[in-house]
């Protein structure tokens, strides 16, 4: 394959890439540690430290207010701006905002001036917290219940001393950082954005599909033809008497024609007499004297008479008339074209729902459409429910930084002192656990070097011995029923008992503190009895028939019986090695002088039980028993 | 910006790469951040010449195994500076004594 051409293109994107592999790549980082590259990057290297250490606020006051903005108000957004709008005043949306927005900057002022500044905003909350801290209840309240006078100034300087702690501050830094992330939105908001925005796309859909016809819209619009109808039958009278006007119009409007041509004509020698006439009455009207009167109104009268103001007269009349025939057909035209319009009109309408009616289509697309936005406006309602809860929330994290922070520290350095305490209270139980267990160890010791043992004095030196009778004591306790715990409350009756075997007083209580001890009495009474059982043994002391079945029915006889004939046969071994060494004067004087194999004769039941034994129980075959010599028969 | 001051600030500029190379590739966590720029930022006040320096690069790498990579580099770098330094003035020394 040829290798590619360095382009112009390629060398600068090689060129790029080794410019852009010096800088900090910036991925999904969390909001503190996005600031601090960006601080790096415009080159504050320093600054960017100084966030990370949590001596810095990250965000500015604009920051702050807008992520709250943006999650604490549900209104819509400036078409200018693009900002959310704010809630409305007098709601709780909008007090909830005040607040957050409130306790959010007075942290950010705080953090930003390196806690220097405290506005009271912060040290409120923090003070209103401290009040209710159990820590504090004993030096806030009194007995009642009822905070001290001195309580408010107390609250304020213990938020006072909090404040100034450093390790505060970082929480206060670390709590803020997190909770006012410009970017931080409400978990279910573009959910509930975009289901908004589908609502709106249906509601339109909805609203361009043509009306849907109702049996109403139907019924009314028959009702209105019905009622048009009538008014066109109504007009039918008219509409006939309009025909004849109309079919006499054209003559009518000749006539009228000729009639005012007359007219004209004479009017010349009308207006001279008209004036005249007028001119006559009104003196008529004012003259007192009757001859006077007589002779005017004789003129008028001779005025009137005249022939072409008659004939006037009557033209005059004629036109009259006849306009006033003209005057109806306008009118009649008008009343009946209404009514045929107002019907054909009607008529349509009503035609028109019927044909609606009678296609389903749009009522079905309708009805789906309607259905989807029902189903969405739940979906909504949820979404609304669950965006308002979290706006609590998130208002709420905001709100209670300062007394979280508080918690925080007070748990830290509680958990701390707690850890110290808590350490020292095991090493002090450890010690004791060790000292009781030694004490407890010490007491069995010596409780089995004297059961079943009696004292004998030997050269100044007192030596505890088997004691035959005192281990077949204990023995004949152990077999009863109440076994291993019956022989324990024996040995540990009380403290004087436990004395009596040479226990001191606190082994003798340490031993009373666990005689009821189930894995006590199991464990310790075992070993004492198998020690008791082999005491006996050595001391000549022989297992008959029912004692062996009685050891045979307890759980821990087998354990004892098996765990017994091998101490007793360890002893035995151990004895014979030390026998006419001259070491254990003790046992060459049990044996009377006598050689091994005399001394093993003479206690052949001894050893004849301990054989019988160890068969009874399996633990050898009689083939093994058979090939010890001497031990089925008398020597 | 004296020599001192500048390679002060190429350090800090330096270790602050460093902490957030390493914030993002999550060999330390935030609160481990904040508790190396504190130390560095606490140092940083009691440095103003070369041997504070040089103990403070010690110390912090003695500190911090996210910086050894970075301070070997930087080292190496200023005893470079050094030597070149050291070889241009006794160039320079030459010269004037030949020119005498």
């Amino acid at each position: 394959m040829a290798d590619a051409q360095i382009t112009p293109e390629v060398a600068k994107g090689l060129a790029l890439k080794l410019v852009e592999s010096s800088q900090v790549q910036v991925q999904n980082l969390p909001p503190l540690v996005d600031k601090a590259v960006k601080a790096y990057q415009d080159g504050q290297a320093e600054k960017s430290l100084q966030m990370l250490a949590g001596d810095v606020c990250p965000y500015t006051k604009e920051d702050v207010e807008g992520v709250i903005l943006e999650n604490l108000s549900s209104q819509d957004r400036d078409p200018n701006t693009r900002k959310r709008k704010e809630p409305e005043a007098g709601t709780t949306e909008r007090a909830r905002y005040n607040k957050t927005k409130e306790v959010a900057d007075a942290t950010r002022v705080y953090l930003e001036s390196d806690g220097q500044e405290i506005p009271s905003e912060f040290i409120n909350e923090l003070i209103a917290y401290v009040k209710h801290m159990p820590q504090y209840r004993d030096i806030l309240y009194d007995k009642n219940g009822e905070l001290t006078p001195e309580a408010n100034q107390l609250a304020t300087q213990i938020a006072q001393n909090l404040l100034r702690q450093p390790q505060y501050r970082r929480i206060i830094h670390r709590l803020f950082t997190e909770r006012l992330d410009p970017k931080k939105r409400l978990e279910h908001i573009d959910a509930y954005e975009a289901l908004r925005r589908e609502i709106q796309a249906l509601e339109t859909q909805i609203n361009k599909l043509p009306q849907e016809v109702t049996q109403d819209q139907i019924n009314k619009a028959r009702d209105d033809l019905e009622q048009a109808r009538k008014e066109l039958v109504e007009v039918s009278g008219k509409r006939a008497k309009l025909e004849i006007l109309m079919a006499q119009a054209p003559q009518l409007r000749e006539e009228l024609r000729l009639l005012n041509a007359q007219a004209s004509r004479l009017r010349p020698n009308i207006l001279p007499i008209e004036k005249r006439i007028k001119d006559l009455q009104n003196h008529l009207a004012t003259e007192i004297d009757e001859n006077k009167k007589q002779g005017l109104k004789k003129e008028i009268e001779e005025k009137m008479n005249d022939p072409n103001y008659l004939k006037y007269q009557l033209i005059q009349s004629q036109i009259t008339s006849i306009d006033s025939d003209l005057n109806e057909i306008d009118s009649l035209t008008k009343t009946v074209t209404e009514a045929q319009s107002n019907f054909d009109q009607k008529k349509q309408e009503y035609e028109e729902l019927l044909r609606r009616q009678a296609s389903s289509q749009t009522s079905q697309e309708r009805a789906r459409l309607e259905a989807e936005l029902q189903r969405k406006k739940l979906e909504l309602h949820d979404l609304e429910a669950q965006i308002i809860a979290e706006r609590i929330r998130y208002a709420s994290d905001i709100i209670a930084i300062p007394a979280e922070a508080a918690k925080e520290f007070f748990n830290e350095a509680l958990g701390e002192a707690a850890n110290y305490y808590k350490e020292e209270a095991k090493k002090a139980a450890e010690k004791e656990e060790a000292e009781k267990k030694r004490l407890e160890e010490q007491a069995i010791e010596k409780l089995g070097r004297s059961l079943g043992r009696k004292e004998k004095r030997k050269g100044g030196e007192s030596v505890p011995v088997p004691d035959k009778k005192q281990a077949r004591r204990f023995l004949t306790l152990l077999f009863q029923p109440s076994g291993l715990q019956g022989f324990i409350n024996e040995v540990a009756n009380n403290q004087r008992t436990l004395m009596s075997y040479g226990l001191t007083q606190e082994e003798a209580d340490a031993i009373l503190a666990k005689k009821n001890d189930p894995e006590f009495v199991k464990t310790v009474g075992q070993n004492l009895a198998k020690k008791v059982l082999c005491d006996y043994l050595l001391a000549g002391g022989r297992l008959s028939r029912d004692d062996i079945f009685a050891i045979a029915d307890t759980d821990w006889g087998k354990s004892i019986i098996e765990d017994g004939l091998k101490l007793s046969e360890e002893q035995k071994k151990f004895l014979e090695s030390q026998l006419g060494k001259g070491v254990l004067k003790t046992l060459d004087e049990i044996k009377g002088g006598k050689t091994t194999s005399e001394w093993l004769r003479s206690n052949w039941l001894k050893i004849a039980g301990i054989i019988a034994l160890l068969m009874l129980f399996g633990l050898i075959g009689s083939s093994v028993a058979q090939s010890i010599p001497g031990i089925f028969s008398r020597g | 910006m004296d020599e001192f001051a500048l390679r002060l600030k190429k350090l800090i500029d330096g270790l602050t790469k460093v902490i957030l190379d390493s914030l993002i590739a999550e060999d330390i966590d935030q609160d481990e951040a904040a508790e190396i720029s504190r130390f560095i930022l606490e140092r940083k006040k009691t440095i103003t010449n070369d041997s504070e320096l040089n103990n403070f690069l010690a110390e912090i790498k003695d500190r911090y195994f996210i910086f050894s990579s970075f301070l070997d580099s930087f080292e190496k770098e200023s005893q470079i500076q050094k030597e070149d330094a050291q070889k241009i003035e006794a160039i320079k020394s030459q010269l004037l004594k030949f020119s005498q």
